[in-house]
């Protein structure tokens, strides 16, 4: 039997196969060799932390009743966002079919379904019973709950990623523009849900209010943005498919969307802390105290300021570093300071317990630390993220379909064959697309094998 | 072709919802979405704790007493613990000291009359670092009567006497009872002492 | 050229998504094996995952009726003595785990300083009482008074609204439970507690019902008051701080002491409508 993977024919007995892999490693450069062994040990730290969380109960969280949400949830929160926010940026381009944005049409999907799965997997490991959780949400239902329908909407979401992706790379257009809509609309609700999980919680001042879910969207859009930055830019440096176009539209529209969410984003923290010191609701003002002069400072002012806001509006007001590197930098900094941004926000919800729990008071703030176990988890989800979009971007094509999906998104009356011209000149917002590029197979059976 | 296949995807959902409402019970076997079930699922459970007055039947020398005491609203579980298993499985008759009746450990007694701030005014408290130090609460109190008694007034004056335990070793005149700490004069006359006696 | 679409058939323009006749019958009759395993693969799952199929109810408990009930508390913060006894009989009687910081019922000390400062102590629950000397106190007190603490049963609770799989339900008598058998321990119903009522049983310690891993609660001793019988810790308080009873009944003690005593409840504001009523908290109490 033989297995046809990016244009190459592969025998599928394990010992050619374990020499496919030999010789495919062997022909790897050194940097690349390199990277992927780091995110090999992540995923190794991850799959050790995993196996130890699964028997329900086993100790080895630091959570405790006072402090009940770890990192664990705060991982998961924040590659949620990230896949939600990955689907609102390019949305622009393929609901909206605003032609900057449409190179980010492909490496979206891929990337927002790896986020997905890879916070699937970290939420499994918190639930004490993830299976139930499955079995429970569709046979007794809560429509009362935000989390069941956090689970339902992304459920969802992650249907519509499914036929998203595998509709690129199966060539079907129509699926996908259908896909890309659906997905789109779901990608606003489902952090909307995420948030209202922790909005309509009277007991937590911190997070209560009307304020959260839209602050959850704003933080999705900026950690997607981010997230596609970096990505874009190492397609423009490392040269990877499809990197003209995102050198001439991706990375401005990129900044565009980053420029404008970064300002938005800093305004919502801004406001949660000068609102919080008013110290009318009970509770909220020694939360607020908790992020500027307690426990939670280093993280505020370092990093999430610091880090996270600061150093990347400086970096995109200069013009010094208004180049791809550093809209690179910026979207590095961005992306730590949004995880930084959601330890802050699980955190200051439960740092102040306002009452007894279980028989410990808390006084003044809960105590959390984390384990090596849920350490090793978040570690092996980033490592995990990184090597399947790795390995994505080696044996998938993940170049543009002008022709294609262009005509698709663009609204002109038939998706149309490709041709033969490569287009290298930057090609001017607003006007007619040039017929497609086709200098070698970028789709096995694309709609061209009939 | 657009049309049959919303109807399809309308179809399907139709057929989900009733296969959700016949099925669910099914597949959740008991566990459908009852929980009234599960309400009355807790019966199964067996209390530990019983009701005081299955003690009386053979702790009537103690029961007794107690009933009329001051102690009378402290239930006997609330010291001895849960009862209800000894209460079912107890001989008729058992010997004494093997009633399987957990004696209360002494800090017990200063849980509740202890003094320290939140006491209720007129509950009776003790300051315990200065109440009779060395010795234990039943040796002059009984819990069950809610009594004490005073330690007897030492019958000799107390003045240019060597120590205690010179005269009352085990063997000798009036010796200290099994049971009583050997240590210093101190430890002896803080309960042996007739009020206004000097040292 | 084919479409690799849906279709069994061709048909005239196919589109992507056309379903023919003999799919939709396909479907339907593969959905009686899917529906067969769903049913094995609950089944196996849910026990797999420790759930215990409930028994039936003990011969001797007599045929209980949930809706002739309605179960509240009167805790009288003037009485109490903070002996900790409460603690005790309810660790014992519901299998609570030992470690003193999971308790379904403590004592607080709350002590209100000359300068007006609360400081509010719980060592290890209360269970062992309050010692004499407690560093965390202030010397000069203007007043002090222990505070019995345990979930509310509330009528409007937020830890109903909020589990995502029904597992936390109220009863018609007035008593929030858990059903050990649906709970996935995702821990949303601790954070929407406002009054820390609920824990997470580990490792090694199990729920009543011989679960680990799920949330656990207070429940008003359930197994005890469908027997006719007191909570533990009602039956143990030497000075009658707890009272408990039927609010139906006009006689009972809790009726009687919600005419006599001027009750308040617990964070009013949230809107949860508690069944655990106060008497004597001074107003700092939330």
């Amino acid at each position: 039997m033989t297995v046809h993977l990016a244009g190459r024919e592969l025998r599928a007995d394990p010992r050619a196969a374990w020499r496919a892999l030999r010789r495919e490693v062997a022909g790897m450069p050194g940097a690349l060799k390199a990277w992927l062994a780091f995110l090999l040990v992540l995923c190794l730290i991850g799959a050790v932390g995993a196996l130890l969380a699964l028997p329900p109960g086993w100790e080895v969280l630091g959570t405790s009743p006072s402090f009940e949400w770890g990192i664990l949830i705060t991982a998961y929160v924040f590659f949620a966002i990230t896949t939600s926010g990955l689907c609102l940026a390019s949305s622009l381009g393929t609901v909206f079919g605003i032609e900057m944005f449409l190179p980010l049409e492909k490496r979206h999907a891929v990337l927002a379904l790896l986020c997905l799965i890879t916070a699937f997997g970290v939420i499994a490991l918190d639930l004490h019973y993830p299976v139930r959780m499955v079995l429970g949400a569709v046979l007794s239902p809560s429509p009362f709950s935000p989390m069941w329908w956090m689970g339902v909407f992304y459920g969802i979401y992650l249907v519509f990623l499914i036929f998203e992706v595998w509709s690129i790379f199966a060539g079907r257009w129509e699926i996908h523009r259908i896909a890309c809509v659906l997905s789109s609309i779901t990608a606003v609700v489902a952090p909307t849900t995420l948030g209202a999980v922790f909005a309509v919680l009277g007991a937590r001042p911190f997070w209560h209010g009307a304020f959260t879910p839209p602050a959850m969207v704003t933080m999705a859009l900026l950690s997607g943005t981010a997230l596609l930055g970096i990505v874009f830019y190492l397609v423009v440096r490392l040269r990877l498919a499809g990197h003209e176009r995102a050198l001439t539209l991706a990375i401005p529209a990129i900044r565009l969307l980053v420029t404008i969410t970064l300002v938005v984003a800093a305004l919502v923290v801004a406001w949660q802390i000068l609102f919080g010191l008013y110290g009318i609701i009970p509770g909220l003002a020694d939360a607020t105290t908790a992020i500027l002069v307690g426990p939670l400072a280093i993280q505020f002012w370092v990093l999430r300021v610091g880090v996270g806001l600061a150093a990347p509006l400086a970096l995109l007001l200069l013009p010094r570093t208004r180049t791809p590197r550093g809209l690179f930098a910026t979207c590095c900094f961005i992306f730590v300071g949004i995880l930084a941004d959601r330890v802050i926000f699980v955190s200051a919800g439960q740092i102040v317990p306002g009452t007894a729990v279980a028989g410990v008071v808390s006084t003044p703030f809960a105590d959390y630390g984390p384990t090596l176990v849920e350490i090793g988890i978040v570690l092996g989800a980033f490592g995990f993220l990184g090597l399947a979009y790795t390995l994505v971007e080696m044996y998938l094509p993940m170049g543009e379909h002008l022709g294609h999906l262009a005509g698709v998104f663009l609204g002109t009356s038939k998706p149309a064959r490709p041709s033969a011209q490569e287009v290298t000149s930057p090609v001017p917002v607003g006007s007619p697309i040039p017929p497609a590029p086709r200098p070698a197979p970028l789709i096995d059976g694309a709609g061209g094998a009939s | 072709m657009r049309l049959r296949a919303a109807l399809a995807l309308i179809a399907i959902l139709a057929v989900a919802c009733v296969a959700l409402y016949v099925v669910v019970p099914w597949i959740y076997d008991e566990y459908g979405y009852h929980p009234e079930e599960n309400a009355r699922s807790w019966a199964a459970l067996t209390p530990r704790y019983a009701d005081a007055v299955l003690c009386q039947r053979c702790h009537e020398a103690q029961y007794t007493p107690w009933q009329d005491s001051k102690h009378a609203t402290v239930t006997c579980e609330s010291c001895h613990g849960p009862l209800a298993q000894h209460a079912a499985t107890a001989p008729e008759a058992a010997p004494p000291g093997s009633s399987g009746i957990e004696k209360p450990a002494a800090r017990l007694c200063a849980a509740c009359h202890g003094r320290g701030p939140g006491k209720p005014d007129g509950f009776a408290t003790v300051d315990l670092a200065a109440h009779y130090a060395g010795g234990t609460c039943t040796g002059c109190h009984d819990s069950h009567t809610a009594t004490a008694t005073r330690p007897h007034d030492i019958p000799h004056p107390l003045a240019n006497l060597p120590a205690c335990v010179v005269c009352h070793v085990p063997a000798g005149l009036k010796p200290v009872p099994a049971g009583h700490v050997e240590s210093s004069d101190a430890v002896c006359l803080s309960c042996h002492k007739r009020s206004g006696a000097t040292q | 050229m084919s479409e690799t679409g849906m279709a069994g058939d061709t048909e005239q323009g196919a589109g992507p998504m056309t379903l023919s006749r003999r799919r939709i019958l396909q479907l339907g009759l593969a959905a009686v094996p899917a529906a067969c395993g769903a049913r094995l693969l609950a089944g196996a799952l849910t026990s797999a995952d420790g759930a215990v199929r409930a028994a039936e109810p003990a011969p001797d408990a007599p045929a209980y009726d949930p809706s002739a009930h309605d179960w509240a508390f009167v805790i009288d913060t003037t009485t109490c003595i903070g002996c900790g006894r409460c603690v005790e009989a309810c660790k014992l009687e519901n299998h609570v785990p030992e470690e003193d910081d999971l308790n379904r019922t403590w004592v607080e000390l709350h002590v209100v300083a000359d300068d007006g400062t609360v400081t509010v102590t719980s060592p290890e629950g209360g269970r062992f009482g309050f010692p004499a000397d407690d560093a965390a106190v202030p010397a000069s007190i203007r007043a002090a008074y222990f505070v019995p603490r345990t979930c509310m049963q509330c009528e409007n609770p937020p830890c109903t609204w909020v589990c995502p799989v029904s597992a936390t339900f109220r009863t018609e008598d007035g008593v929030v439970l858990v059903d050990e058998r649906r709970c996935i321990g995702c821990g949303y119903c601790l954070v929407a507690c406002p009054y820390g009522a609920r824990y997470m049983v580990p490792a090694g310690e199990t729920t009543p019902k011989g679960v680990s891993g799920i949330v656990d609660k207070c429940t008003f001793c359930y197994h005890r008051i469908m027997r006719g019988m007191l909570p533990a810790c009602t039956e143990v308080c030497p000075v009658n701080a707890r009272i408990f009873g039927d609010l139906i009944d006009p006689t009972s003690a809790v009726s009687v002491a919600l005419t006599e005593k001027r009750v308040r409840v617990m964070k009013p504001a949230l809107g949860t409508k508690p069944r655990v009523y106060y008497t004597g908290l001074e107003g700092e109490v939330e």
